[in-house]
């Protein structure tokens, strides 16, 4: 062993001391080494610089900065590349859940999967739970059909849309009250119930069914003009004929009104115009061809048509 | 890349025969090595009569076919980019083919950097300093092609073959697709 030697092996030492307190290291580049320690002292430079890549690749990840591209073919780094690559595809997972999709999955990740799995499930009941609470807040739990707040807030969005023309029907369940007080709110419910039904049948289902609460009823007809309005108020009709000529120991009849809203301004007064033209409509109906509840018979007459200009 | 073939080959999903019908005892599953050894001594021949670079082509072809024909018989190809690269990555778990992972991916450009570990093609494979998962480039342009209508390349940039844990591919659209390609 040469002078060289000597000092080479202490210079090794130390730095074996400085890598044992987590300090970086220099290559020691030695030379005139005897033979015997050359071949060592190559391989322990080249050990070296790839515990030092290592190093700061493990301290760059600690930082949770996953932007280091790591040298190819230095494979005491794989382990660290590995951990990066599965960092770098729970990143894109979480970035894919803010986006709403709920789908995603860890595999092969211990304890970790377990738990993201579990968040994920969580997420996915409070989304259920949202979307049940959301129903429950704009529909109506007797007849399913939406309530007061959608109408309400669907009016805000008209109001503010170009999706016009509209159409607002305003209906309106004739002799509730009676029903309820000579055959008991059970049937009343019942009468509400069918009459939900019967609405929808008669519009289409990209209309906009609502009750707006007790006996009173609306349908926007998205994208209907007046002459076509009259057409689907005249199919309502028709239906409840029909189905009371089936049906007559609960026959409907519902007093109809109708307006249309060529744009945001008049979406307001078409409201107001639909009612009128309801209570006009009752007004004009009343006694002469509703159908009786007290004593059911076997049809019931036409109800009559929208008042003149009203449709 | 896409083969000059493109689209014009002969062999259909049912040519895959009916497994369960054919395999009542023995069944769907094999050992990895058996697969292995059906490809890997298919690529020395191919590697014997062309060389090992023309084998490597013609793999990727194979692969790209390989890749075609699982997006339009296995996957459902009629939902948006994120959603399907989920049902891929469960589809290729519960085949045994490799865990699927998504290190990067840009959705306007469609340039993405994916990771799969516990490949069937290689992993476990001798350290050779070079990439062997040409199979696999084919198969990622293969699916991603059936997916979206273009030309795509996939190019391995790790493999376990070179000492990686992982094999990492980086895919993107074509920037010179082959005429069939269009």
């Amino acid at each position: 062993m040469n002078d060289a030697d000597r000092q080479y092996l202490a210079a090794a030492t130390a730095r074996i001391d400085r890598l044992l307190h987590a300090r970086g290291v220099d290559p020691i580049s030695p030379s005139g080494l005897s033979a015997e320690l050359q071949g060592f002292a190559e391989a322990f430079d080249r050990l070296l610089e790839q515990l030092a890549v290592f190093r700061q690749f493990a301290v760059t990840l600690a930082h949770g900065d996953l932007s280091y591209e790591a040298p190819a073919r230095q494979h005491l780094l794989d382990p660290l590349k590995h951990l990066q690559a599965s960092l770098r595809h729970l990143t894109w997972q979480t970035q894919q859940v803010a986006a709403g999709d709920l789908d995603q999955c860890v595999d092969f990740l211990g304890e970790f999967s377990i738990a993201f799995n579990q968040m994920i499930q969580g997420l996915r009941d409070k989304r259920a739970a949202d979307d049940q609470i959301r129903h429950l807040s704009l529909h109506d739990a007797l007849t399913g059909l939406y309530n007061r707040l959608f109408f309400n807030q669907e009016m805000e969005r008209l109001a503010t849309s170009d999706e016009f023309p509209i159409t607002i029907l305003v209906t309106d369940l004739d002799d509730l009250k009676r029903v309820n007080d000579t055959r008991g709110h059970q049937t009343g419910d019942l009468l509400i119930q069918r009459a939900a039904r019967l609405i929808e049948h008669g519009v289409r289902t990209e209309d906009a069914v609502v009750r707006l609460g007790g006996d009173e009823f609306a349908v926007l007809l998205y994208g209907i003009g007046q002459s076509e309005a009259e057409t689907i108020v005249q199919r309502l009709r028709a239906t409840l004929v029909a189905h009371n000529r089936r049906n007559p120991m609960l026959a409907v009849s519902l007093s109809i009104g109708a307006a249309t809203a060529e744009g945001p301004a008049s979406l307001e007064a078409a409201l107001r115009q639909a009612d009128q033209a309801m209570y006009q409509d009752k007004c004009n109906r009343k006694g002469r061809d509703r159908p009786s509840h007290t004593e059911p018979r076997p049809s019931a007459g036409t109800p009559g048509q929208p008042t003149e200009g009203r449709h | 890349m896409i083969p000059h073939f493109g689209e014009n080959y002969r062999f259909h999903w049912h040519d895959l025969g009916d497994i369960e019908l054919g395999r009542p005892n023995l069944g769907q599953q094999l050992p990895v090595a058996v697969y292995r050894l059906a490809q890997y001594t298919m690529r020395e021949t191919l590697a014997q009569h062309f060389g090992a670079e023309r084998a490597g082509d013609l793999l990727r072809e194979a692969g790209w076919i390989a890749g075609r024909e699982f997006c339009l018989n296995v996957l459902d190809r009629d939902q948006p980019l994120n959603p399907f690269i989920a049902q891929l990555q469960a589809k290729l778990k519960d085949l045994g083919i490799g865990v699927l992972r998504v290190e990067q991916a840009d959705l306007d450009r469609l340039v993405f950097t994916l990771t799969v570990s516990e490949d069937l093609d290689c992993s476990g494979l001798p350290v050779t300093g070079t990439t062997v998962c040409d199979y696999d480039e084919g198969f990622i342009a293969g699916l991603f092609h059936a997916f979206t209508g273009r030309s795509f390349s996939a190019r391995e940039v790790d493999c376990w073959a070179t000492g990686d844990r992982t094999c990492r591919f980086e895919v993107a659209p074509d920037p010179h697709p082959h005429p069939a390609a269009k």
